[in-house]
């Protein structure tokens, strides 16, 4: 099997700074594309949410783990999903919650996508292995 | 056939002592993040990770050791990519 | 291709982090679209089924209730550490669900049997 083409999803809980969870995944999902493996998709959960944030504004010599994403996403083309639910209460928001909430502010990171647990069923269902961070 | 992976010093939290009450005897340790520091000081439960270390079922991330400024005294290290090929190996993964 | 056993790993106390509360939607979410889930609680996990929570005080949501959700949902395999239970002087009787109780061994065998593990 460690030849193959092994397709991978990846659970996200913990965030992008305060633990070092958000880049032991990012690193992970890394390492398995440059061994040709494949990521189904990444799903954030919990604090991984935060991950999704487009304010995150770190100083200009360190990690920007949402900019980090969002490249990799880009180049791979895998799907980040943001668990609806976990990323409201934490006040991760999308444009349209937004409007639907009445708030007059969203920050959503593109590529990233509010979605429902049903996404992350899907992301189980469609992999060799599932990881959690 | 589980990997499970242990993030926090055994110093810290319960994590590793939990975790080894439930290893098979197929199943792996990996020490990431915090946890890498079990590898590199006597505690508790040094003893059963030696034993687990002999049987090439205890694994360690290099970086999280070289971050840390720490040198492993058991255990095989790996880089992300070893990390990649053992959840392979193994069924499935628990974080604890 | 068979449904995949998906393995929900309970060992956090309840309320002091949202673990337990945030495991349960997902388990009560992953119940409409897989039908082998199994929810098991170690450790302090346990805590989360003790009966009279009365977690308001606190500011935390009571979501106990909603444990009684998975039999609805058809999520009939919790299984709880015998072991863990005894630590904290525990009993099944204690606990607001049913569930089967199971010594270090069996938990072993049924964790090996999951194909995918999501720990809380």
């Amino acid at each position: 099997m460690e030849q193959q083409k092994v397709k991978f999803s990846i659970v996200v809980s913990g965030a992008p700074y305060g633990t070092q969870s958000g880049s032991s995944a990012y690193q992970f999902c890394a390492a398995a594309l440059s061994a040709g493996h494949q990521i189904v998709g990444v799903f954030f959960y919990q604090e991984g949410v935060l991950n999704a944030s487009q304010l995150v504004s770190p100083a200009s010599d360190e990690i920007n783990l949402p900019t980090l994403w969002a490249a990799l996403a880009g180049e791979f083309q895998f799907p980040l999903e943001v668990c609806v639910s976990a990323a409201l209460r934490r006040g991760i928001i999308d444009q349209q919650e937004a409007v639907q909430l009445g708030l007059t502010q969203f920050n959503l990171q593109a590529p990233f996508v509010l979605s429902g647990l049903g996404q992350l069923a899907e992301l189980s269902a469609n992999c060799d292995r599932l990881v959690q961070f | 056939m589980i990997l499970h992976t242990v993030k926090t010093s055994p110093f810290q939290t319960l994590a590793i002592n939990n975790c080894l009450n439930l290893l098979s005897e197929q199943d792996s340790l990996l020490l990431m993040e915090d946890a890498v520091i079990a590898s590199h000081a006597d505690h508790g439960h040094f003893a059963q990770l030696k034993l687990l270390a002999q049987q090439n079922r205890l694994f360690v991330v290099q970086a999280d050791l070289d971050a840390r400024g720490v040198t492993h005294s058991i255990g095989q290290s790996c880089d992300y990519a070893q990390f990649v090929n053992l959840v392979i190996q193994h069924k499935s993964q628990l974080a604890w | 291709m068979a449904e995949k056993k998906v393995g929900v790993i309970n060992s956090s106390a309840p309320h002091g982090r949202a673990n337990g509360r945030e495991s349960l939607d997902l388990a009560l979410a992953m119940s409409a679209f897989n039908e082998s889930l199994s929810l098991f609680f170690i450790d302090d996990g346990v805590y989360q089924l003790l009966g009279r929570q009365d977690p308001g005080e606190i500011l935390q949501k009571h979501y106990q209730p909603l444990f009684k959700m998975l039999a609805l949902y058809d999520v009939e395999n919790i299984y709880v550490c015998v072991r863990s239970l005894q630590a904290r002087g525990l009993t099944t009787e204690m606990l607001v669900v049913e569930v089967e109780a199971i010594n270090k061994e069996q938990l072993q065998q049924q964790l090996n049997l999951q194909d995918q593990l999501l720990s809380f």
